[in-house]
């Protein structure tokens, strides 16, 4: 292989793929970044973890077409530290040769067919999502995945395509959020991906202007971000059918400031349990009352006023859960809905954009009897 | 390349397994059980080729496409092996030194286990999709090093397989196993290799006289992989060293704290193991000499002379207890024991029997 571009180009394409690679591996192949140059394509540089992969094209003067792996680091660690002019590089199975100026750097070689392949996917767009939106739906579910291994199908957030739905749905089994966005999607798919996919689809969208791709295979989720893609690999499910639990209609309807409660539970916590951060809360007559105690710390109770006109009702949360979820909440009032203080209450934002939804769920915690 | 073709001598096992793939009958786990140095782990490797090859059914595996190159490469993404080894060891190396020589023989350091964590590594890894379109094929090399907890993470491992997830488990034997877990692999027995076969390995894998490579092949008791460990030994020096440490009457205590000085400096885990198998195959040459058996069975033929003279100044059970002695010897060097202590309270309790024994001339 043999082509030139400019110092800049390849350092930009190497900064998108090199987050990836892993610093140590079981695979020494997974510690180097495949250049792959083609006449008519310009270059592809690809980085994998196996399980997820970045790769990243970019325009360059090819002369002669070819793929090389070489440690992602080392040959990094060289392009950014050069000067900005234009850089030739030259390889074989055996390695890389870059020159830029006075310099000459040689790079060894891995073997390329070790190299793990991906999958193969049409290139035509097959749901094209504005990356603000496609950010906001992982924001508002990433936070809810479980962190417990031995129920692998929860660590992950389902993408489920509907013809007029896109939603994303996380839980850990104790608390559920799912984010939806209406439009004409015309396709059907689900996907479970993993956090890490995700926190890379972020990084990635952070400065891209344009519509995110989203495609895949029965193994593999892809996102196409114009000249840039990721594929992670997905996780073997089942995901719960989510949708179940979710109570259909609970009667008692709260709304409340956010920030008002958001503020509150800031100080309460401080004063509960530090294991299983329990607040209770007492729905009366236009007003919440919140309340922590911690054997040995000590004791708080805050008022916030509220809409609501029902019965009395007394519920025990994880105050962690509420807050985590109502930082991901937009719009100023909140709707809280319960039935009892021992099923399922659900909130959501009051005021949501019309073609966006939130929905979350937390189950509540059982309250000591005394007290 | 196929690498079927490299397994010799296992025609049971490795015939049963290519037997179930070609008919669709696969278990989901098996074990791979008998000596060490047989072709457990080569075959487990080979088997995996059958099962990731891309060319699929009869013709798998083709030795040819990217999918079997990398499994003889031991770089296909979607095969996992698994090794005993200790906190912090790094078994990349031996694995690549494994793949790139038919004759290398995997070193498990005494006391390397296969820990908990190693275990659920696999259980994320089998959560996930493939990342090829073949199959995934985990190999846990000597089981029996598990953990219990490693053990029983494996177990939920087994009894819940994942689609196209193969395991193929390695021991010695299956009585070190929890039950559970070798009633649900389907057993495959590797028997000793030939002596001969042995024999023949030896002369393309190493530089030995035919001298050593009799004695080495006669030592190995059918395991290719010990044969290999012993090849770069100067055995007869190695012989002669052990049956002077063990041989020669102890006067007194003192005497025995003196010898054990003597030999400390070079006495570890994998001296310690040579000199064990030498002196184990000295003792059941004693013993076959002493019942009047005679040719193939004697290892040490060219020491006929002093095998007779021992043979006729010691009893059976003066035998029996002696190797008694060396097995537990080599059960605490197995268990990282310190050598030269392990050593030490060797010679003392052969010390202690020597007062019951006549004395050698």
């Amino acid at each position: 292989m043999k082509f030139t571009l400019m110092q800049s180009d390849l350092q930009k394409a190497l900064h998108l793929v090199v987050s990836v690679v892993p610093t140590k591996s079981t695979l020494p192949i997974l510690e180097t970044v495949l250049l792959d140059a083609q006449p008519k394509g310009g270059l592809t540089l690809t980085a994998t973890d196996l399980d997820i992969s970045v790769r990243a094209q970019h325009g360059a003067d090819v002369k002669e077409g070819g793929r090389v792996a070489v440690s992602a680091r080392r040959f990094f660690d060289v392009v950014r530290e050069l000067p900005e002019q234009e850089v030739a590089l030259e390889g074989d199975e055996s390695g890389l040769t870059l020159s830029c100026g006075s310099g000459r750097y040689r790079f060894v070689g891995a073997t390329v067919e070790d190299f793990p392949s991906l999958p193969e996917i049409a290139a035509e767009r097959e749901v094209g999502l504005d990356p603000r939106k496609l950010e906001r739906l992982i924001r508002r579910t990433l936070y809810a995945v479980s962190t417990d291994e031995t129920r692998p199908e929860l660590t992950g957030v389902f993408l489920e395509v509907r013809e007029q739905e896109l939603r994303m749905v996380a839980t850990n089994g104790h608390r559920l959020a799912r984010a939806g966005l209406q439009g004409n999607f015309n396709s059907k798919r689900e996907m479970l991906l993993p956090p890490k996919a995700l926190n890379q689809l972020l990084r990635l969208m952070s400065d891209f202007e344009g519509e995110v791709d989203v495609s895949g295979t029965k193994n593999y989720a892809r996102f196409v971000l114009g000249e840039t893609q990721l594929y992670s690999r997905m996780l073997e499910g089942p995901f719960p059918d989510y949708d179940r639990v979710i109570p259909k209609s609970n009667p008692l309807q709260a709304i409340i400031r956010r920030n008002d409660l958001i503020a509150s539970l800031r100080r309460i916590l401080v004063l509960s349990d530090s294991q299983t951060r329990q607040v209770r809360m007492v729905l009366d007559d236009k007003q919440l009352r919140v309340l922590a105690e911690y054997q040995g710390a000590g004791e708080a109770s805050e008022e916030i006023p509220v809409e609501y006109e029902g019965e009395k009702l007394t519920i025990g949360y994880n105050g962690g859960y509420l807050l985590e979820m109502l930082k991901t909440f937009d719009g100023e009032r909140v709707e809280m809905r319960f039935q009892s203080e021992v099923s399922a209450g659900t909130f959501q934002p009051a005021d949501e954009e019309p073609e966006e939804s939130l929905l979350c769920l937390i189950m509540p915690l059982r309250l000591p009897e005394a007290g | 390349m196929v690498l079927w073709e490299r397994i010799r001598y296992q025609e049971s096992a490795v015939g049963a397994l290519r037997e179930a793939h070609a008919h669709g009958r696969l278990a989901h786990a098996y074990l791979f059980w008998g000596l060490a140095g047989v072709g457990k782990l080569r075959a487990a490797v080979a088997f995996a080729q059958t099962l990731m090859c891309n060319a699929g059914g009869a013709a798998a595996p083709c030795g040819q496409c990217r999918s079997c190159e990398q499994v003889a490469r031991l770089t296909h993404p979607d095969l996992h092996i698994v090794l005993p080894a200790r906190r912090g060891e790094e078994t990349q190396k031996a694995i690549e030194e494994y793949a790139r020589d038919p004759y290398h023989c995997l070193e498990i350091s005494p006391g390397a286990s296969i820990g908990i964590e190693r275990v659920r590594g696999l259980k994320v890894e089998s959560s996930k999709a493939r990342v090829e379109t073949g199959s995934r094929v985990i190999i846990l090399r000597d089981a029996e090093r598990m953990t219990i907890e490693a053990a029983q993470a494996a177990l939920k491992l087994i009894e819940e397989p994942h689609a196209e997830t193969y395991l193929a488990l390695t021991c010695r034997d299956p009585a070190q196993l929890l039950p559970t877990i070798v009633s649900r692999c389907q057993r495959l027995r590797f028997r000793p290799l030939p002596q001969a076969f042995i024999e023949k390995a030896l002369g393309e894998a190493c530089e030995a006289d035919q001298e050593q490579v009799r004695l080495i092949s006669g030592l190995a008791r059918g395991s290719l992989g010990r044969a290999l460990q012993m090849c770069g030994q100067d055995l007869v020096a190695v012989r002669r060293a052990a049956l002077e440490l063990f041989e020669r009457p102890l006067g007194d205590a003192a005497q025995v704290a003196e010898r054990v000085r003597a030999v400390e400096r070079t006495w570890d885990g994998r001296s310690a193991r040579a000199t064990i198998d030498l002196l184990m195959s000295w003792y059941a040459d004693v013993l076959a000499v002493s019942q009047g058996v005679e040719g193939g069975a004697i290892t040490h033929t060219d020491l006929r002379g002093a095998l007779q003279r021992r043979a006729q100044r010691i009893t059976v059970g003066e035998i029996r207890r002696r190797i008694d002695i060396l097995e537990e010897l080599a059960g605490a060097i197995e268990r990282n024991v310190n050598p030269g202590l392990a050593l030490q309270e060797a010679l003392t309790r052969i010390h202690r029997i020597e007062g019951t024994e006549p004395r050698q001339a």
